[in-house]
């Protein structure tokens, strides 16, 4: 079933990419093979999630030590379907989101990788070869760079692609050489194979995780690798920052949790340093994000933050591992299993949102939105769904993970890991309300109050076929957030498989947390009956006295949409509060004179690792390779005279 | 009769000591200024009042600003369920405490959009002081929660909160409660971070987002605010007061919020608010002192 879903896919693809002369042609292939695709791949996960037991496929391949093994063991299930379901729903949007666009319609070679993308992915997910997980992770790799400079009129979009390309590179030279030496230690490059040959002291040098952290934290956007995200994510057509943001970062930590499956032991350094980058990313994205204007590149940031959460329960489930207490590294995994998930679909609705609202507006920036609640019903009531549960609030799902990493954290803390707790516990606090202060930032500027431009008042909601996907997305926020139980029992054969445990002991240790995850959902609904009834109460108190009026502007006739608080204004306490952090750039002119008439007023926030550190270091490097060069300038025999000696040394020293 | 013994305590604590507990402030302020001030009961007939009057909505709202009311009354009614007051509470699990700052931030997160919604300046003014202030007032809480957790084995608020008389009990429970104080006094607009009977628009916090607000709407608002703080209030009282004898449960209680608000008065009566500039730092030294109190418990 999964290698049909992938071959509807691939074939997809081809007969997209064929066609592409005929645009209606490739949209409806495009759009039958991703749906029949999906579906099979769906049906092919529920299939194996439901038999409990992992459907296995192995080929022969003519590749040195590789073969075409695939298997569906709950990890790879549970990212199968994180998978197909956001690339399902993101999928369908996009065919309508490109025919909107002038510029993406012309664009042959979107829906092909779109498609190439797809499959990739699920690929990576099940692969059961090391060969095959690299091959299919350099396809994902490559197609979504192509997919970020499709657009590549605009000097951003191609300096982006230039940042992704590298970092992608570097991520997948690191996982080479990772594979390398596990391959070297274990004699195969097979996972199951490579799993059970694994010497038991495999995890203890320093050179694994940093080669992890490369590979897989660069690829997941965990701080200080994160610095190609906010550059890429925007630069992409929205369906597909909703499928990179969404998911292929998501790859990212299928990668770590894979590897320390592989490991089966990981030491005590790896939980420490997972902990403290989690909370560094998560902080640190939350706080970049405040400062962004641009909707797409405030989305991005916060991929980092929520990654950073996602880190935090790797690190406290690599704590259970590394002190023996199966109970703890469950609930750690489970946290960050369910935040992928629920991140996932959260994450993609606010893209598949920014969409809508950036090709009404005809911007990204959010100071030109306002009052699009009233313009674009359905869009922002959708997108308030996607704003409140990133944020954290219960009764949606971004609750139930966080609480999960939250109780993991308090586990930790009789676990004798007191201070990496401590971190963990502040971290997450200090997100939660941050997140919260920058999503009611950028939803009240963009869809409450009044409209601020010409393009604000005249913005309409998209078609059906776009609003549709979205629905979903937020149905399935709802869903998870109320009524737990069947994400949370994916999650636990997923983490069950991750410690190597069997389903029947992680359910009985994953249980009471399970129950009480359920009273949450209970709590959840308990607030919206009580809320209810409080409406009903109210307009019963009411019975209709209702005057409409204008808003109190303490005595002053005559506001316009030019007096509300902006966004700068919102963020700023905060932002003054973390300048250090931050160092935001201001700049203000005002004119002088009795009546100053023309004022002029920004604010930037640079990124710190790229654009503080990487490209200055990329500067200096270049400087001084070009002042060698010029140095340079002597014959040639000089050149060959140097070989010649570096040779005798070479030969000199092997003697 | 005992269910009904049980349904009287908690309509009391929800309803009735919420309202009486503002009043004590305002009448302590009152007596330290030499004033007669207003009767104990006044906010309730305030209350009272706003429920049967009409509501003027501004054009420029939706359905959020309606939500807004609703919503922040209705979380804080399930925070009620979680906590401890005079007797177990309703609803009690592993893990409580979360839901129960979470809910709080629920009810900040639709009052915040509903400000917003008006379009007003002065009220996204006070959504944006709202939403910094409390994303600093939450870790304080959470550490101060998490140190009474590792030393009751579990974030279950009824267990946290019961009376602890381990080791170094002392220390972290002065500090914990020294956060929570000031978490107490940030989270419910009182000074020195807000001025609830400031007259000036620019100077509010939580007031000001409330401008457009009237009505039943202003009623629940209140209302949510007044419950807000009888629950925080009722979980310091349940950390340092043990259960009295002669007045039972229910009687000790409300000695002890009727003792909050005395105190909570004094500290009015005796400071003026914080710069806006300056409540960052107060609420990152209760932050630290939270922390502090974390290290203590477990070393």
């Amino acid at each position: 079933m999964l290698t049909v879903a992938v071959s509807i896919l691939l074939l997809g693809a081809l007969v997209s990419a064929l066609t592409a002369r005929l645009p209606r042609v490739a949209a409806s292939v495009s759009l039958a093979s991703l749906v029949m695709g999906c579906l099979s791949g769906l049906a092919a996960a529920i299939e194996s999630a439901a038999l409990g037991g992992s459907l296995e496929i192995a080929r022969p391949w003519s590749l040195p030590s590789a073969r075409l093994a695939v298997s569906l063991d709950g990890l790879s299930i549970f990212f199968l379907l994180t998978v197909l379901i956001v690339s399902l729903l993101s999928g369908i949007y996009g065919e309508a989101y490109i025919r909107r666009s002038e510029g993406l319609s012309k664009c042959a070679s979107l829906r092909p990788l779109f498609l190439i993308l797809t499959a990739s992915m699920a690929t990576v997910v099940c692969a059961q070869n090391a060969v095959l997980f690299l091959f299919a992770w350099e396809a994902m790799a490559l197609s979504s760079f192509f997919l970020v400079i499709v657009e590549d009129e605009h000097p951003e979009t191609r300096r982006a692609g230039l940042i992704y390309f590298i970092c992608t590179h570097t991520a997948t030279l690191a996982l080479f050489v990772l594979f390398a030496i596990l391959g070297r230690a274990t004699g195969t490059l097979g996972f199951e194979g490579m799993r059970a040959a694994m010497p038991s002291g495999a995890g203890q040098s320093g050179l694994l995780l940093m080669l992890a952290l490369i590979g897989f934290g660069m690829k997941a956007g965990i701080a200080p690798f994160h610095f190609w995200l906010q550059e890429a994510h925007p630069a992409s057509p929205s369906h597909v920052s909703a499928v990179m943001s969404g998911i292929v970062i998501k790859v990212g930590i299928y990668g770590f949790l894979r590897l320390i499956w592989l490991l089966r032991s990981v030491p005590n350094f790896w939980a420490i340093a997972l902990v403290l980058a989690g909370a560094v990313s998560g902080v640190g994205g939350v706080l970049f994000a405040l400062a962004q204007h641009d909707l797409k590149r405030l989305l991005a940031y916060h991929s980092v933050e929520n990654i950073g959460i996602i880190a935090l329960g790797l690190g406290l489930g690599c704590l259970g591992l590394s002190h023996h207490r199966p109970e703890l590294a469950l609930l750690g995994f489970a946290g960050a299993i369910l935040h992928t998930l629920n991140h996932a679909l959260f994450k993609s609705l606010l893209f598949l949102g920014s969409g809508a609202f950036a090709q009404a507006l005809g911007t990204r920036n959010i100071e030109a939105g306002g009052g699009l609640l009233k313009r674009m019903p359905w869009t922002s009531a959708l997108s308030l769904v996607g704003a409140a549960a990133i944020s954290g609030i219960p009764p949606f799902n971004g609750f139930v993970s966080e609480w999960l990493v939250y109780m993991a954290s308090i586990s930790a803390v009789t676990a004798g890991e007191a201070r990496l707790a401590a971190v963990s516990i502040g971290g997450l606090a200090l997100i939660g309300g941050l997140a919260m202060a920058c999503f009611t930032k950028a939803y009240g500027t963009l869809c409450l109050g009044v409209p601020r431009t010409e393009a604000a008042k005249s913005a309409r909601d998209p078609g059906p076929v776009m609003i549709a996907p979205m629905a979903a997305l937020a149905a399935l926020c709802a869903f998870i957030g109320l009524w737990p139980g069947p994400a949370l029992s994916l999650v636990e054969s997923a983490a069950a498989a991750v410690c190597g445990l069997d389903l029947q002991a992680a359910h009985l240790a994953l249980a009471g947390f399970v129950e009480n995850a359920r009273v949450i959902g209970f709590v959840g609904a308990g607030v919206i009956v009580i809320g209810g009834l409080l409406a009903a109460a109210r307009s019963f108190l009411l019975g209709g006295r209702v005057t409409p009026g204008v808003t109190w502007g303490c005595g002053f006739p005559a506001p316009t949409a030019r007096m509300q608080y902006t966004a700068s204004s919102y963020a700023q306490p905060l932002t003054r509060a973390f300048a250090p952090v931050l160092g935001v750039r201001e700049h203000f002119d005002a004119s002088a004179g009795y009546w100053p008439e023309k004022y002029d007023f920004s604010t930037h926030t640079d990124d710190r690792v790229l654009d503080g550190l990487l490209v200055p270091l990329g500067s200096t490097t270049v400087g001084l390779l070009a002042w060698i060069k010029r140095r340079q300038k002597s014959r040639l025999q000089y050149y060959l005279l140097s070989v010649a000696v570096f040779l005798l040394i070479l030969l000199a020293w092997k003697l | 009769m005992e269910t009904l013994k049980l349904v009287a305590s908690d309509l009391l604590m929800v309803v009735f000591a919420p309202p009486i507990m503002l009043g004590i402030i305002a009448k302590t302020k009152a007596a330290v200024a030499g004033r007669k001030g207003p009767p104990v009961l006044q906010p309730l007939y305030d209350t009272i009042k706003l429920l049967g009057k009409g509501a003027v909505y501004s054009k420029t709202t939706t359905w959020m600003f309606r939500l807004g009311p609703v919503v922040s009354l209705a979380a804080v009614i399930a925070a009620a369920a979680l906590v401890p007051l005079a007797r177990a509470p309703l609803i009690s699990f592993n893990g409580d405490a979360i839901l129960f700052v979470y809910l709080f931030a629920l009810g900040r997160f639709v009052t915040i959009t509903a400000a917003l919604d008006t379009g007003s300046s002065f009220e996204g003014m006070g959504a944006s002081r709202e939403a910094a202030f409390s994303s600093f007032a939450e870790p304080a809480l959470i550490l101060a929660f998490a140190s009474l957790a590792y030393r009751s084995g579990g974030l279950t608020l009824a267990r946290m909160f019961a009376p602890y008389g381990g080791p170094s009990a002392a220390a972290s429970t002065v500090l914990a409660l020294g956060s929570l104080f000031v978490v107490l006094l940030a989270e419910n607009s009182r000074i020195p971070v807000d001025d609830p009977n400031t007259h000036l628009e620019l100077t509010m916090i939580h007031e000001v987002m409330v401008l457009d607000h009237g009505g039943p709407d202003l009623a629940f608002i209140l209302h949510g605010a007044e419950l807000k703080l009888a629950l925080m209030a009722s979980l310091l009282v349940r950390l340092v007061m043990p259960e009295m004898p002669l007045v039972g449960a229910v009687g000790s209680l409300i000695l002890g919020l009727a003792a909050t608000a005395v105190v909570i008065g004094l500290v009015e009566s005796s400071m003026a608010r914080l710069r806006l500039i300056r409540v960052p730092q107060l609420l990152v030294a209760a932050i630290c002192a939270a922390t502090f109190g974390l290290l203590l418990t477990l070393r």
